[in-house]
C-alpha cells in the first residue's frame, strides 16, 4: 500500500504539472481539492483519466469522484479494492 | 479616428530574450529550451501563481507578457479590453491532442483539450487580473497592427473600455514571438501603426 500511496504521488505531481509541489509535501492525508492542494475541476478530469489508463479502473459516476478523490489515502484504498485482479 | 491614445507600456518576448519597455529582462540560456526559458522568466516575474505551469505555451507566453506590463499599469479589476492575434492560433495544443487521440495514448487529456482555442489565453489572462471586460482574438498571417490600431482606438472611443491590451503571441516549442502593449490615454509613445510595427520589429 506504501509503494502504492507513493507512486500516486509521484504520478499526480507529474500528470498536473505540480511543478511547486514535492513529493514530502503530499501527505497521505493532503485534501486534494479545496484547501489542501487546491486542484481544480480539469485536475479532477485528468485524475479519472489517470485511474482508467494506470489502474484499469472506469470511474462511471463523477459523484463517486468526490469521495475517491478526497486524498491520497482514499485514493489508493479505492484502487486496491477496484482495480483488476 | 482621433490620435490621443498611447502606449503606455508593451513587453516583447523571443526565442533570445525578454524585453519590457526597452529594457532587456532576461536574456536565454542556449542551452535552454524556449518552455524552459518561459519557466524562467515566471520566476523572475515572482507572480506565485501555480497555474501557470499547467498552461500550454500560447497561454503562460500571454500570460508572462501581460505580467510584466501589470508590474508597470496595473490591471486588477479594471475595464481593460483584450485584443490578441497570432497566426497559428491554437496549433501546437491541437497536434497534442490529436497526437493524444490518434496515437498509442488513444485518450485525450482534459488538461490538453482545455487549451485547443487561442482565446484561452485570454481567459487566462482575465482570470489572472478580475477582468469582465469585451475580448477577442484575431488569426492574421503575420503582425497586422493596421487592424490593431484601429479596432483597440475604436473599442476606447466607444467607451466599452478603459485600456486595451493588444499585440501578438505566436507560441511554439520552436517559436516565442510575443509582443504586446498597453493603450490608453496616457504614455509617452503615441499609438500609431507605425509605432507599434517599429516597437514590435526592435531587437
Amino acid at each position: 500500500m506504501s509503494d502504492l500511496k507513493q507512486e500516486l504521488k509521484e504520478k499526480i505531481i507529474a500528470q498536473l504539472n505540480l511543478e511547486d509541489i514535492t513529493i514530502e509535501d503530499l501527505q497521505d492525508d493532503t485534501p486534494l481539492f479545496g484547501d489542501g492542494l487546491g486542484l481544480d475541476s480539469i485536475d479532477a478530469l485528468e485524475l479519472i483519466v489517470l485511474l482508467d489508463k494506470q489502474y484499469g479502473i472506469k470511474l462511471a459516476d463523477p459523484k463517486e469522484g468526490r469521495k475517491v478523490f478526497e486524498t491520497i489515502q482514499t485514493m489508493a484504498d479505492y484502487i486496491e479494492a477496484n482495480r483488476p485482479k | 479616428m482621433n490620435n490621443q491614445y498611447n502606449i503606455n507600456s508593451y513587453c516583447r518576448i523571443t526565442n533570445q530574450k525578454i524585453i519590457s519597455d526597452g529594457e532587456i529582462l532576461l536574456e536565454r540560456n542556449p542551452d535552454e529550451s524556449l518552455s524552459d526559458f518561459l519557466k524562467t522568466i515566471y520566476r523572475k516575474s515572482e507572480a506565485n501563481y501555480p497555474k501557470f505551469f499547467k498552461m500550454d505555451l500560447l497561454s503562460k507566453s500571454a500570460f508572462l507578457a501581460t505580467e510584466f506590463i501589470s508590474k508597470k499599469e496595473s490591471l486588477w479589476e479594471t475595464n481593460t479590453a483584450l485584443l490578441l492575434s497570432n497566426r497559428s492560433s491554437s496549433m501546437a495544443s491541437d497536434e497534442k491532442h490529436a497526437q493524444a487521440i490518434y496515437g498509442a495514448e488513444g485518450a485525450a487529456s482534459p488538461a490538453v483539450f482545455v487549451y485547443t482555442l487561442p482565446n484561452v489565453a485570454l481567459g487566462e489572462i482575465s482570470i489572472r487580473h478580475q477582468l469582465f471586460s469585451e475580448n477577442l482574438f484575431l488569426i492574421f498571417d503575420k503582425f497586422s497592427p493596421e487592424t490593431l490600431v484601429p479596432y483597440a482606438e475604436q473599442t476606447l472611443e466607444e467607451n466599452k473600455a478603459e485600456k486595451v491590451l493588444a499585440g501578438w503571441v505566436e507560441a511554439d516549442e520552436n517559436q516565442l514571438d510575443v509582443f504586446i502593449y498597453l493603450i490608453k490615454n496616457e504614455g509617452d509613445t503615441k499609438h500609431t501603426i507605425e509605432n507599434v510595427q517599429n516597437l514590435y520589429l526592435k531587437k
